[in-house]
């Protein structure tokens, strides 16, 4: 990768505009709520922006155009069969409760649905979950740095380190969600003609498809699904509407309190409603950005016109989107590539230090170790939680080195957290029966399940550390999706067994915690149709699923 | 140049009801002062250099995608102007 002057003027341009922002924005954080959720006074252009670019780190960028060169089109079921149905879900059913409740986190409303036990264990999960996907930002940086720079990857890491907690430290959460509407301009403006150029050279889409007819189901989103053995991902359609549809995407959109901390923010319940259904518009067509790239990159590969995009040896489809950049884009628009890039590694740490610093100084440190203190002293608590959490994923960026595709960590550490937590949240909003001692059991249960799981079967060379294999999965995909299918269901079903053993909390204690004991605050009725969350739920599905058919 | 005099104004102005109301129409003025000056430095490499990529050694992107930029970065600070 040959970097001219304007590459580094356009990078530096950046920073100057991300630094003047966090400048600007720090006065105003003057309390610790200000310092963490922003007030809730944004208007929803900004919150849903936000709310997409949260998870526009490394994880997608790099891990979509790595999962589109080893998978194929498989990779927008991330999307088209996951993130929107359930961001609709969401809209619609979930942020009325979590608006109402006044919670400031999810394991906030864990702790008013069920009890202190059952939010601690979710805020540790949780904690342990945003320092792995924060780590997996800083080894997809430092896998940039190393080919841009030279550098080793150590150097590389600790680089991308000192970064981020510059930018958090300078602005907390009220200049990231600002820069990440910058970032996600940024991206899509420095990416798409990346696609675009990546397309062309593939020969268009049919291009493609001819280019990958010997590798089974690469261009196919549907048709390939029948039987695991017909498609590269290694799965069938239960598999994967069950797996990734329900429980991974319902589980990540509607648990993860980083993402529903954007709407939050928003400045009334509508506009929080509202938030994940604008999201949604420009969330359906992100996949022609981040997974088209891979998935043209592999037909290149295939017909040998670019072979050292996969890399010599081992495919290597971490560095996909990199090569891709390194061999299309000239001095100039490679800079742009390149801040894009860094923009968005940056978002995908700085939001999960951010959120790992709420959940730390909120649900554990003011919880278990000092309630009652100062304001001041909490900001000072979130403040030096920050430095901490970079430390700790420093040292999970190097456990990503050990996988070539680092959305197959990603989604395996979902699996862990985020399904079972799922099920917990599902029968504590729609069953008023759910006890306590029910949830607790269930998300012990759960988390036990995945890793049992991921100890007895094998796929990749990974998992099986428990001596028996009884199971081998044709990919790691595979057996992130099945591993989160029988933790959601274990917690499941243990939950409802355990509490129909226990004790129910009194009706009166679960006002606007449980559906159907909730009132919803009077909304003004909205003037126009695009203010109405239904009008825009039901359009964003309609235009979904016209794209299953399409690419079926 | 305004960005900095035009938040503090903001901030020190309005305190009342809604304190934060001058952040939404902040945001958009970086973003279109950003995004005109980087699609001004892409056109000028467009111009002025010959380099091209190695897989696609025909296509002037730099200057393609620098206009791109200039008409949304215009967009943007026309929607900023409009609001103030």
């Amino acid at each position: 990768m040959i970097l001219h002057f304007v590459d580094y003027l356009i990078l530096a341009l950046y920073f100057v505009f991300v630094i003047g922002i966090g400048w600007l924005l720090k006065k105003r954080a003057t309390t610790a709520s200000d310092f963490l959720t922003s007030g809730r006074s944004l208007p929803v252009w900004i919150t849903s922006l936000a709310f997409i670019a949260t998870n526009l780190g490394a994880q997608e960028v790099i891990g979509m155009c790595a999962s589109g060169a080893q998978y194929g089109i498989l990779t927008v079921h991330f999307y088209w069969i996951g993130a929107i149905p359930a961001m609709i879900f969401v809209g619609v059913f979930m942020m009325r409760f979590y608006y109402a409740s006044r919670a400031r986190s999810v394991p906030e409303y864990l702790k008013l649905r069920y009890d202190e036990k059952t939010r601690t264990f979710n805020a540790v999960t949780f904690a342990v979950m945003t320092i792995f996907s924060s780590g997996i930002s800083m080894y997809a940086l430092g896998r940039l740095f190393e080919l841009m720079l030279g550098w080793s990857f150590t150097s590389s890491v600790l680089l991308s380190a000192a970064i981020v907690l510059i930018y958090t430290y300078v602005g907390g959460l009220t200049s990231a969600i600002y820069n990440e509407v910058l970032q996600f301009f940024l991206i899509v403006l420095g990416f798409a003609p990346l696609a675009v150029l990546a397309l062309v050279k593939a020969g268009g889409w049919s291009g493609i498809q001819h280019r990958l007819s010997a590798q089974a189901g690469m261009t196919h989103a549907w048709a390939s699904m029948a039987h695991a053995s017909q498609n590269p991902m290694g799965i069938e359609v239960f598999g994967m509407v069950a797996g990734l549809g329900f429980v991974m995407s319902f589980g990540y959109w509607c648990t993860n309190f980083l993402v529903v901390q954007r709407a939050m923010a928003a400045n009334s319940m509508s506009a929080a409603r509202r938030t994940p259904l604008v999201a949604a518009f420009p969330k359906m067509f992100m996949p022609f950005i981040v997974i088209l790239p891979g998935i043209a990159a592999a037909a290149l590969v295939a017909s040998g016109i670019a072979p050292e995009l996969l890399g010599p040896g081992k495919h290597d489809y971490n560095q996909v989107m990199n090569r891709l950049m390194a061999s299309l884009y000239p001095s100039g628009m490679l800079g742009v590539g390149l801040t894009a890039l860094m923009a968005s590694f940056m978002s995908g740490m700085a939001g999960n230090i951010t959120a790992f610093n709420t959940v730390w100084t909120y649900d554990i440190y003011q919880t278990h170790i000092r309630p009652k203190a100062s304001d001041r002293h909490y900001l000072m608590v979130g403040r030096m939680s920050t430095i901490a959490g970079t430390v700790l994923s420093i040292a999970c960026a190097y456990v990503a080195t050990l996988y070539d595709n680092i959305m197959n960590l990603l989604q395996l550490v979902f699996g862990f957290v985020n399904a079972p937590l799922f099920a917990t949240f599902l029968l504590g909003m729609f069953w008023k029966r759910a006890t306590s001692h029910g949830a607790f059991s269930g998300l012990l249960a759960g988390t036990s399940a995945a890793l049992l799981t991921h100890g007895l079967t094998v796929a990749d060379n990974k998992g099986g550390w428990m001596g028996t294999t009884l199971h081998t999965f044709p990919s790691s995909m595979a057996q992130n999706f099945w591993l989160s299918i029988i933790s959601w269901t274990a917690c499941f079903v243990v939950t409802i067994v355990v509490s129909l053993m226990t004790k129910p909390k009194p009706v009166s204690e679960l006002r606007n915690l449980v559906w159907g004991a909730t009132e919803i605050p009077k909304e003004p009725s909205e003037k126009s149709w695009y203010h109405k969350p239904v009008t825009l739920a039901i359009i964003v599905a309609v235009i979904c699923i016209a794209l299953n058919i399409y690419y079926r | 140049m305004t960005a900095p005099h035009s938040a503090a104004g903001h901030s020190a102005g309005a305190g009342g009801a809604e304190p934060r109301e001058g952040f939404m129409w902040d945001l958009r003025l970086p973003t279109g002062l950003f995004f005109v000056a980087v699609g001004v430095i892409l056109c000028a490499v467009g111009l002025i250099f010959p380099w091209r990529a190695s897989l696609a050694p025909d296509v002037n992107i730099n200057l393609d995608s620098g206009l791109a930029m200039l008409v949304f970065g215009g967009v943007m600070l026309w929607l900023a102007r409009r609001k103030s």
